[in-house]
C-alpha cells in the first residue's frame, strides 16, 4: 500500500493532472484543462513539502492521528488528512522561493469557483483572457 | 555451470546474458549473492515453470490472457508491483523453437529515438493496475524501466506514444533460440522481453523463471 504522503507518488499524480491540462487535445476545453491545472498545482506543492517532511502536510489533529501516521509511528486503517491547499501554498511561499502563495490560491478559488459555484469563475475567465493576449 | 554474478554484471551492461546452467544452481548462486527471490504476482511462487497457454487457459491478469499462444508484446516482469524485480533468470531444460525476443534502449535506438519520445518515456502518465495498490508511474524511472501492456494503461498523449514506440521495437528487437541447458539473465530494469509466437510443434515448451531483487547489491 502507497502511503498518502510519499512524494514520489503524490509527484507522479501531479504529472497525471499536469499531462491532461497540457495534451494537445482539440477535445478539451480551456475550462477543463484549467482545472486539471489548478489540482495539479496544489499535488506539486504537497509532494514539494512531503519530499522534505510528510508532517509538512499532516493536519494537525488534538489526538496527533495524522503526524502519527505522517512519522510512520502508527499504521493500517486510520486515515490520512492534510492541510489544507491555502495552508500548503502558504508553506510552499516560505520554503521555495519564488513560489507565490496568492497566485496559487488565485488558481485555488477559481477552480472552486469552477466547481461549486454557478458561474464559470471570473479568475478562471480572466485567466484565459490572459491567455489569448499572450497568444 | 555459468556464474551467475558475472552474467548479471554482462546483462547489466548489454541487457541481457546467456550461459550454462540448471535451476539448483542458480538459486544456490544467488542465495551465496545476497538476492532474494521475488514472485511476481500475489500468491504466486518465486520460481514458476513457464507452458504455452491459450487465452482460455491462462491466468486472467497475465500477458497470455489477452495473446495466448501468439506473439506477445515487449514488457518488464512484475511492472504492476512498486519495486519490480531487478533481474529475472530463464532456465530451459530441453531445446526449443519458441525464441524470446529481447531489447534494449542500445545507443542505436537511443539516436533513432525521436526527442519528443526520449520526454515522453519520462513523463508520461500510466495508471499501474494492481487492485488496491494501483499506482501511476512513468515507463522510466531513473535508468529503471518499468512496462507492460496488460497492467499499464496510457493517461495521456506522451504515455500512447510510449506505447507506439514500444509496439514498433518489436521488430528490431533480438531472438535468443533455445538450447538445452541454458540460462538467460534479463537485466529486467534495462531490457525488455516478450514470448514469440509458439511455434508449431512447441506447445510442450518449458521455461524455469526465476525473479530476483538485488536490492543494494545491484
Amino acid at each position: 500500500m502507497i502511503a498518502p504522503y510519499d512524494h514520489e507518488a503524490l509527484w507522479s499524480k501531479a504529472k497525471v493532472f499536469l499531462n491532461r491540462a497540457m495534451d494537445p487535445d482539440p477535445g478539451r476545453s480551456f475550462d477543463e484543462q484549467a482545472l486539471w491545472a489548478s489540482a495539479a498545482l496544489e499535488l506539486l506543492g504537497k509532494a514539494a513539502l512531503a519530499r522534505v517532511s510528510p508532517l509538512l502536510i499532516a493536519e494537525p489533529t488534538e489526538e496527533g492521528v495524522n503526524i502519527l501516521i505522517a512519522t510512520g509511528l502508527i499504521e493500517g486503517t486510520a486515515k490520512f488528512t492534510s492541510v489544507s491547499a491555502s495552508t500548503i501554498f502558504k508553506r510552499c511561499q516560505r520554503a521555495f522561493r519564488p513560489f507565490s502563495a496568492a497566485d496559487a490560491l488565485k488558481f485555488a478559488e477559481a477552480r472552486n469557483e469552477y466547481l461549486h459555484g454557478v458561474q464559470r469563475g471570473r479568475n478562471l475567465s480572466s485567466m484565459q483572457e490572459h491567455r489569448k493576449s499572450r497568444g | 555451470m555459468a556464474d551467475l554474478e558475472a552474467l548479471a554484471a554482462a546483462a547489466r551492461a548489454k541487457g541481457w546474458a546467456t550461459g550454462p546452467g540448471d535451476v539448483e544452481s542458480i538459486r544456490k548462486q544467488a542465495a551465496s549473492l545476497g538476492w532474494a527471490e521475488a514472485a511476481p504476482r500475489r500468491g504466486d511462487t518465486a520460481v514458476s515453470v513457464l507452458h504455452p497457454v491459450t487465452e482460455s487457459a491462462a491466468h486472467p491478469n497475465s500477458l497470455s490472457a489477452v495473446y495466448g499462444l501468439g506473439q506477445q508484446p515487449l514488457h518488464t516482469d512484475g511492472a504492476h508491483l512498486q519495486v519490480p524485480p531487478d533481474v529475472l533468470v530463464f532456465i530451459c531444460d530441453r531445446p526449443s523453437a519458441t525464441s524470446t525476443r529481447l531489447w534494449r534502449p542500445d545507443v542505436l535506438a537511443r539516436r533513432r529515438r525521436p526527442l519528443s519520445t526520449t520526454s515522453a518515456l519520462s513523463h508520461g502518465m500510466f495508471l499501474v493496475r494492481n487492485g488496491r495498490d494501483s499506482f501511476y508511474a512513468p515507463v522510466l524511472s531513473g535508468s529503471g524501466y518499468r512496462y507492460e501492456p496488460g497492467c499499464m494503461t496510457p493517461c495521456d498523449a506522451r504515455a500512447r506514444e510510449v506505447q507506439e514506440y514500444f509496439e514498433q521495437q518489436l521488430s528490431r528487437a533480438s531472438a535468443h533460440v533455445w538450447s538445452a541447458g541454458q540460462v538467460l539473465v534479463v537485466d529486467n530494469r534495462r531490457a525488455l522481453h516478450a514470448q514469440s509466437a509458439v511455434a508449431e510443434g512447441d506447445l510442450e515448451r518449458e521455461l524455469t523463471r526465476i525473479a530476483f531483487r538485488i536490492g543494494a547489491g545491484r
